[in-house]
């Protein structure tokens, strides 16, 4: 049977300050080791200080994960040597002495397929390696520290995952958990990384690091699997192995060129005392905590009647959902998420059109409102989005500069309908014979007005002209 | 007893370059020796720990450091530090 | 104008216009230039010391405000950060290393105007208890130059014995603050641990480890207390001990107050002068009212094995980040593999850092875990258990600080099982987490011998009015140097 465990890594990209010091915990954009302390590059003397903020987003994720957080943490050094780990041990967490870590035992149902969570930790990131020139000429390595220290959630899973799309489908669900309880943008590159360990039946348990982005977790897995396969069938040995990504050949290499032996000597870091979580804390962050995809989905439907789908992509996005709450009132809830969901989908599909997004959720407020009240036709309310998303600014003076305001009055309706009339004989005809036709003269009355046209109006006065 | 083996070993897993590995098997082995003592404890004491509670902890704020600390680091190229390749 | 004054005497006369700061730290920079080439117990003097007397004295001059130190020259053990003036841990390893900040203890002194008269040797990173281990060459006792001051902070004690500084700072972590304040016959006191912040002390044992005050007074160790003890937010194992003053009250008395002698530490395998001390001791501390009964702390037998497994546990991993990458002495980098070159500069630890970090990896190593240092944390919560037992029944412990005298440079330094057995009645108050003090208590053949009183958790204000107690009963000559 194939098995298949993930490793994540998933930055508190949320937070201000790093785990153990108070530089920024957001470290990307900042010049080579400027955001650095004697605590986040190891200087002799200087000690961690653990962030209150990381604990309680730890415990968020453990909980929402299903997992149970006990009333004492505890962190321990995980000893090895690299270039860009400043004190030559990782300050960690470990469970192999009892559950010391903020999460344990947890599941999560994906599909119809429950994946065991083993346990949750709370560790610190390395910094960052850079390499010039041709790597296979230099023997040095720049080290940027910027990273180091900024605080990470390790989620480990049983080996519960069966095929590739199974993992593909789970991380999609997790990094839109994640975005939506606040404790992290994965959006942003390295703030989600994802490690598999990879075993079929015959063989032992190989690992794949290095998987860049989430579509290459699909591909990595799935070669990975063949690559056990065709060994399996040859009759040779799967052995247990680290195995690299290659971005590139698009297939996964052996890590380790030299036998060397691991052995990470776990031990407690009494630096930082164990942390006595209180059940009435717990319970208060629990009561705090931003409410799940699941909860928004099943209320969006219920109390608004949005129908399933519109619910389900508006709720799996913190960006829409956010959006979504803090323009809705009970009546142009239902409009607000067609907007969302329909009209602004293709302006805000990437990091950087959110980025440079000016539509603020009054503007959708507004909009939803003019549509509920006649003021603007649907098509019209397309064109004013475009124009807010670009510019910012407001819906009424948007709506004046494009000519947007709808036309409802009779006269002038009856004016254009005349035209039509005059343009179209034939068609006149045919609806005369047929009625079901006039939505084809509706159309061009409504192309003649650039969509601004009450269509229920016109069509009232189509069908008392061709009486 | 410790070997010969287990010194080059450990002295691998610490990264330190050792010549006389005999030395440190007599001197290791002799502690060693020594610390057995302990195995013969048994004890199902709870190992003690200091607690502190988690409202005690660091407020999350971000405040820069007040020096550019790279400067008082061995830099090169600009701000960076170098360091030698993991082969 | 004496240099043998205490912290009291310096302030009263630095108060009264008899001496100025100027006067008396260039006389104790003197004093060093003239002993120093003997005993070596400084690795850097302070340049700028002068400097800041004088500043003092105009400020004193214009009434202007000044901390309780008033300009006393204190000297602090090498492996204590202090911002702009080097700290070596006495190894090759941080030779040219400078911090770029003080640590909390630094800042609290200075804070009330102390002035760093320099930084003291040591054994490397603090492990051993001779200060034999200094890659800058050992110190020497001031009452015999051809015997060890102990250690690991000699250069601390030696230079407080031979009026070098008025007062000093070590750090304790299985007695070496008490270890050389016996042999070199000066108080050494190790706090409650978490009473003194570790923010800048270079971690060799962190969990077990405490800086604490070296003196020639009692009061004076009190004194230094009110000034460095306390929470700290840049140390997160610091405990809240309330506000004491601990010079308050000091003459008290041990009226009524029961003393255990701690029969593990008496006795067995200790130099006969030692025990007669210590007996001498206890029947003085009952003449003055005190009430002593033998008390047994079983697990006092296992202490060295468990204290040594767990600090060379700690130390492998501390003393990981001396890669010579960050910081460091100069060699550089380019040629080397990363493994090839931290390995070479990881060779110039001293022997004896190594087989520490050997020892430490050991016993951490996967198969060995749990036979040694998982044992050895149980070990140390059976001395908790035992110690806080003893206490119901009695306020204070007594013993011996060190089985032995004083012996020559060389005599043991091979011989590490000879040296563990010296740490038999120190380390106990390391790992119980209690305070414990060493107070001078005769000299005999010309050597120092000092007696150790431990109180329980946080009762360091009691310790300190039976060492005051006990310390008014003798007459101590001052070193000959
Ligand atoms: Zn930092």
């Amino acid at each position: 049977m194939t098995k298949i465990g993930l490793e994540i890594h998933c930055q508190l990209t949320k937070l201000k300050s790093k785990l153990f010091c108070s530089c920024k915990a957001d470290y990307r954009g900042f010049e080579p080791n400027i955001n650095i302390c004697p605590i986040c590059v190891g200087l002799p003397g200087s000690l961690p200080l653990l962030n209150k903020k990381a604990v309680e987003k730890a415990a968020m994720i453990a909980m929402r994960l299903g997992c149970k957080v006990p009333p004492k943490i505890g962190f321990f050094r995980k000893n090895y040597f690299y270039p860009d780990l400043p004190k030559n041990f990782q300050i960690t967490q470990y469970n192999v002495h009892g559950p010391t870590s903020i999460g344990s035992e947890g599941q999560i149902l994906i599909e119809d397929k429950m994946i065991r969570i083993s346990r949750i930790q709370i560790e610190e990131d390395p910094g960052r390696l850079i390499y010039e020139g041709d790597p296979s000429k230099s023997l040095t390595t720049f080290v940027d520290y910027n990273r180091s220290g900024t605080p990470l959630v390790e989620i480990v899973t049983e080996p519960d995952f069966t095929t590739p799309k199974q993992v593909r489908t789970f991380v999609n669900i997790l990094s839109d958990l994640l975005d939506n309880l606040g404790v992290s943008d994965t959006s942003l590159e390295g703030a989600l990384r994802v490690d598999a360990n990879v075993s079929i039946d015959k063989g032992e348990k190989v690992e794949i690091k290095n998987i860049g982005s989430f579509r290459n977790l699909e591909k990595a897995i799935h070669f990975e699997l063949i690559r056990q396969e065709s060994l399996a069938e040859r009759g040779m040995p799967i052995p247990s192995e680290t195995r690299q990504w290659d971005e590139g050949r698009k297939i996964t290499i052996s890590a380790r060129t030299k036998e060397e032996e691991q052995d990470y000597r776990y031990f407690p870091e009494s630096d930082v005392p164990h942390v006595l979580i209180k059940d009435q804390l717990l319970e208060k962050l629990k009561e705090n905590m931003p409410e799940s995809i699941i909860s928004k989905r099943e209320r969006y439907v219920e109390k608004y009647g949005i129908p399933n789908q519109v619910a389900e992509v508006l709720s799996t996005d913190k960006f829409y959902s956010d959006l979504f709450e803090k323009a809705h009132n009970e009546n142009n809830a239902k409009e607000i998420a067609n907007l969302i969901t329909t009209d602004l989908m293709g302006l805000a599909d990437t990091k950087e059109k959110r980025d440079q997004l000016k539509l603020k959720p009054q503007h959708l407020s507004d909009l939803a409102d003019a549509i509920l009240n006649n003021k603007i036709t649907r098509i019209s309310a397309k064109t004013a989005i475009h124009e807010i998303a670009k510019t910012g600014k407001p819906l009424s003076e948007i709506t004046s500069e494009l000519d947007l305001g709808r036309v409802d009055d009779e006269s002038s309706l009856l004016n254009i309908i005349d035209e039509v009339f005059a343009e179209e004989k034939q068609a006149v005809e045919d609806a005369k014979q047929n009625i079901e036709t006039v939505n084809y003269l509706v159309g061009k009355v409504m192309k003649k007005t650039k969509g601004k046209a009450n269509p229920s109006v016109t069509l009232e006065i189509i069908k008392k002209k061709l009486k | 007893m410790v070997t010969k083996e287990e010194i080059q070993r450990l002295a691998n897993l610490i990264k330190i370059e050792i010549n006389e590995t005999e030395k440190y098997v007599e001197q290791v082995d002799k502690v060693i020796r020594y610390f057995d003592t302990l195995d013969k404890i048994s004890s199902t004491e709870e190992i003690f720990s200091q607690d502190l509670a988690l409202e005690n902890l660091r407020p999350d704020e971000h405040i820069p450091y007040k020096e550019k600390l790279i400067e008082k680091l061995k830099n090169s190229k600009g701000t960076f530090v170098k360091a030698p390749k993991l082969i | 104008m004496r240099l043998s004054v205490s912290a009291t005497e310096y302030r009263d006369q630095i108060r009264n216009g008899t001496v100025t700061v100027e006067e008396f730290v260039s006389k104790t920079l003197e004093k060093i230039k003239k002993v120093d080439e003997q005993i070596h117990a400084f690795i850097t003097v302070n340049d700028d010391a002068i400097n800041q007397a004088r500043n003092l004295d105009k400020k004193l001059k214009a009434k202007e405000k000044v901390g309780a130190c008033l300009g006393m020259p204190i000297s602090i053990k090498d492996n204590i950060c202090t911002k702009g003036i080097k700290t070596t841990c006495a190894s090759k390893l941080l030779q040219d290393f400078v911090a770029p900040y003080d640590a909390t203890v630094i800042s609290r002194l200075k804070a009330e105007d102390a002035i760093i008269i320099g930084k003291t040797n040591l054994d490397e990173f603090a492990m051993g208890l001779t200060t034999e281990f200094s890659c800058y060459g050992p110190t020497k006792n001031p009452w015999n130059i051809d015997y060890v001051p102990g250690g690991s902070s000699g250069g601390s004690a030696a230079a407080v014995s031979a009026c070098e500084s008025i007062v000093s700072l070590g750090s304790d972590t299985g007695g070496s603050v008490r270890n050389p304040a016996s042999f070199c016959s000066v108080f050494g006191l190790k706090p409650t641990y978490g009473l003194v912040s570790r923010y800048g002390l270079v971690s060799y044992a962190n969990s077990i480890e405490q800086i604490g005050p070296m003196a020639r007074t009692v009061e004076d160790i009190a004194f230094l207390m009110n000034i460095i003890a306390g929470q700290d937010p840049n140390d997160n194992t610091t405990i809240d001990s309330g506000a004491v003053d601990y010079v308050d009250d000091l003459d008290v008395g041990i009226s009524g107050k029961k003393i255990g002698v701690v029969s593990e530490m008496m006795g067995e395998g200790e130099q006969k002068e030692v025990t007669e001390s210590t007996r001498n001791a206890i029947s003085k501390l009952e003449e003055l009212g005190a009430d002593c009964e033998e008390i047994s702390i079983s697990e006092v037998l296992h202490s060295v094995a468990a204290y040594y497994t767990l600090t060379a546990a700690e130390a492998s991993s501390n003393l990981a980040r001396y890669d010579n990458i960050r910081y460091g002495y100069d060699f550089g980098v380019e040629g080397f593999e990363f493994n090839a070159y931290i390995s070479r500069s990881r060779k110039n630890f001293g022997d004896e850092v190594i087989r520490r970090m050997l020892l430490g990896t050991y016993v951490l190593s996967s198969g060995y875990f749990g036979k040694y240092y998982m044992k050895a944390q149980q070990v140390r919560s059976l001395i908790k258990t035992q110690v806080e037992r003893a206490f119901q029944k009695v306020d204070l412990l007594i013993s011996p600080t060190v089985p032995s005298m004083p012996f020559k440079l060389g005599e043991k330094i091979n011989d590490e099982l000879a040296l563990f057995r010296l740490d038999v009645n120190t380390v106990t108050a390391n790992l119980a987490n209690i305070p414990a003090i060493s107070v001078p208590f005769e000299v005999k053949n010309g050597l120092p011998i000092g007696i150790q009183l431990f109180a329980g958790h946080l009762q360091e204000k009691l310790l300190f009015q039976a060492a005051h107690a006990l310390s008014k009963l003798t007459k101590l000559p001052e070193s000959p140097i």
